[in-house]
């Protein structure tokens, strides 16, 4: 009998665990959705005082983190129209909702943005897959969104006319800036070889297309193409494999974990070719702090960099660090420069048209502070990100050639020092 | 330098790895018959540890290691003299895998989701031996784990603690009855196994970047690994481990970097099928 009911306890606090654990894991913020502005008169007929620019966000669940910047970037965007005097003479009231990462509650939530809370603009939602479903009722209302956190191909390749992207270019771009610095190396330099690997999953592949397609319009020879298992904690053997073939530049459209692995690989086999570009983990701060000096010379692509000369990125920068106390990083940049768009086109168009608003975005550059933004008739920038190479610590940027903030250098070492 | 050979030379020390981080998770099947689901959360605990302690305080990953396994094995004792002394075979992994789950969400609640690589700078190279290249990161795992399979049969050989491990090994009833106090071993070995996690989480966190998420990958493996080699045997684990690795890494060679990971777990599915006590298990 006793071990019974120290059995029944131990279920019993086993699940208590449970569900203490998944209180722990969301933000502690109410799992409903959030309105963060004052709640919004639901079905009064009178027209609203001011305008109403709505979007949802993930603020909890597996993209919290994450969707916490979009959030910062769109409430600072509108601070500063509101304290400028506002929009068509309006002043912006946000309305932002949590869809708790998750795609379907992200639809439902624009469905009553725009049925319900009848809001005048919308804002995106993050990531790609969100996106993606949102977008399909933002669409179907013939409402414009501007969104700066679903940059996956399959979002942009539905026909639809109302959704604009401000990440800097597709999941296929990223490797745009290293090919763009490849075509302007004089004859005598240019690298002739190249060898390309990817994990074995849907954004790293979609690098490796883009890279293997570029590296075709240049006329390099491909060497090697090979994919390897996402999380994979040992890459010895094709990195020995690539060794033997000793091509001049080698690609990879890693994460953060087999970035720095590569890296790793690299310097036990004593070699690296003329050029290392890697995906994802280069951008990012930790990148130095976990290889140190071995990070030195590695390039990668950077959606954003604070020290980027856009017009407005230091003002950005420095009203961002005054409002929050930190940094913005790009996902921060891309929201603010969601907002820009808007702003712009609305201004330009002097109405909240939808159509007249979407035909203006689709047919200017815009200024933002992640660079000069021209859409493609899809609706996604034709810039690209920036190409950075780590050196001394610091992320230069390369490419695009009026944003560089330094020389690359090329070629690198054969060795290790 | 003959590709065949650097492929094995790295399958043996990936082996070596794997191995490191199984041990823990052997020794306490073997003498306790639990399935510790969560070895890979403390192993990743570790690493945590040891990764704050280098870049806050400058301590140097392996007095680093030191520290952080006692703390785990006074955490493994008192988890089982309070806790999972209560429970048994399945009720005992499925506290423990709960744990695990605690312990992943604690540290992405704590720490964040964010990539951490422990920095040994004198580690980063390798040796070159005819050509060939021994990574030094992955030899030092190599050397730990021979060093502690040593250890540990000589301890298990040659002491009173160890027979008294082998004694409840072979029948809990009768060591209590020639005077063994059963509870304790229990307790010592339980508190060792988390140790050993410890030791496995530190090495690899030198050689790859680690974040809470990565138990739940390396769990699966580890289990694979105990099976094949034969569940509860030591030096099946290592046997197991190598041979995993070795053709891992040759089929990464010659086949396809993809198909690698799948190595250890078509082992595992033929073990059960044709032998499935393993190489060196007990008859099942």
């Amino acid at each position: 009998m006793v071990k019974m009911n120290g059995k029944t306890l131990l279920v019993g606090a086993a699940l208590t665990i449970l569900l203490l654990m998944v209180g722990c894991v969301g933000q502690p913020s109410t799992p409903s959705p959030t309105q963060t502005a004052s709640p919004t008169p639901t079905a009064s007929p009178t027209p609203a005082p001011s305008l109403l620019v709505g979007g949802s966000l993930s603020l909890t669940g597996e993209y919290g983190r994450t969707g916490e910047w979009y959030k910062l970037g769109y409430q600072l965007w509108a601070d500063q129209v509101n304290a400028k005097g506002g929009l068509l003479g309006k002043p912006i009231k946000l309305i932002l909702y949590d869809d708790q990462s998750d795609p379907t509650t992200s639809a439902n939530l624009y469905e009553k943005l725009i049925t319900v809370d009848k809001v005048d603009l919308l804002l995106g939602p993050y990531s790609s897959a969100i996106v993606f479903s949102a977008s399909s009722v933002s669409e179907k209302h013939h409402m414009v969104m501007v969104e700066g956190g679903g940059n996956a191909l399959k979002v942009f390749s539905r026909g639809y006319k109302y959704i604009f992207l401000t990440l800097p270019g597709l999941a296929e771009n990223i490797t745009k800036g290293l090919f763009d610095f490849i075509a302007q190396l004089p004859s005598d330099q240019k690298p002739e070889t190249i060898a390309v690997i990817n994990a074995n999953d849907l954004f790293p592949k979609a690098i490796a297309s883009g890279a293997l397609h570029y590296a075709d319009k240049l006329g390099l020879q491909v060497v090697l193409h090979e994919e390897y298992p996402k999380g994979t904690t040992d890459l010895t053997p094709l990195i020995t494999k690539i060794k033997n073939l000793n091509p001049d530049v080698l690609v990879c459209g890693t994460y953060f974990p087999d970035a720095t692995l590569v890296v790793k690989t690299l310097k036990q086999l004593n070699w690296k070719p003329k050029i290392v570009f890697l995906t994802v983990g280069v951008a990012m701060p930790e990148f130095w702090d976990t290889l140190g000096t071995d990070a030195q010379g590695m390039m990668g692509e950077s959606w954003w960099e604070a020290t980027a000369p856009w017009a407005g990125v230091k003002e950005f920068v420095q009203a961002f660090k005054q409002k929050y106390g930190k940094d913005p990083d790009y996902h921060a940049a891309c929201a603010y420069a969601a907002g820009q768009v808007l702003e712009t086109a609305v201004k330009a168009v002097g109405s909240l048209n939808q159509d007249k608003i979407a035909n203006y975005i689709r047919t200017h550059t815009i200024q933002t502070v992640v660079g000069p933004l021209k859409f493609t008739e899809a609706g996604y920038p034709t810039l690209g990100p920036l190409l950075v190479q780590w050196q001394n610590g610091e992320r230069v940027i390369i490419m695009p050639k009026d944003a560089a903030t330094g020389e690359a250098i090329y070629p690198l070492p054969s060795t290790w020092s | 330098m003959n590709l065949f050979i650097q492929a094995v030379i790295t399958g043996v020390l990936v082996g070596g790895i794997y191995a490191l981080v199984t041990l823990g998770l052997t020794l306490i099947f073997g003498v306790m018959d639990i399935g510790n689901a969560a070895q890979a959360a403390f192993a990743i605990l570790a690493a945590y540890i040891v990764y704050w302690l280098s870049s806050l305080y400058h301590v140097d990953p392996f007095i680093g290691m030191i520290l952080a396994t006692g703390l785990l094995f006074v955490m493994g004792f008192y988890l089982y003299k309070y806790i999972v002394y209560k429970t048994s075979g399945l009720m005992a992994f499925a506290l423990l895998y709960f744990l695990s789950i605690f312990l992943e969400s604690t540290m992405v609640f704590v720490w964040g989701n964010t990539y951490r690589g422990i920095k040994v700078p004198y580690l980063s190279g390798s040796l070159q031996i005819y050509g060939y290249y021994i990574p030094l990161d992955r030899f030092i795992g190599f050397l730990m784990v021979s060093a502690v399979l040593a250890i540990i049969a000589y301890v298990l050989k040659y002491t009173y603690f160890g027979k008294a491990i082998r004694a409840t090994m072979q029948n809990p009833y009768a060591a209590a009855l020639m005077g063994i106090n059963v509870d304790r071993i229990y307790q010592v070995t339980f508190g060792i196994g988390i140790a050993l996690s410890g030791i496995a989480g530190v090495i690899l966190g030198t050689i790859y970047s680690f974040y809470p998420s990565l138990q739940g990958v390396w769990i699966g493996l580890m289990f694979a690994i105990v099976v094949f080699g034969g569940m509860g045997s030591l030096s099946g684990t290592l046997i197991g481990s190598i041979i995993i690795g070795i053709i891992s890494s040759l089929v990464a060679t010659y086949v396809s970097s993809v198909w690698a990971p799948l190595v250890a777990y078509v082992i595992l599915v033929l073990t059960l099928w044709i032998k499935p006590s393993g190489i060196k298990g007990r008859k099942i």
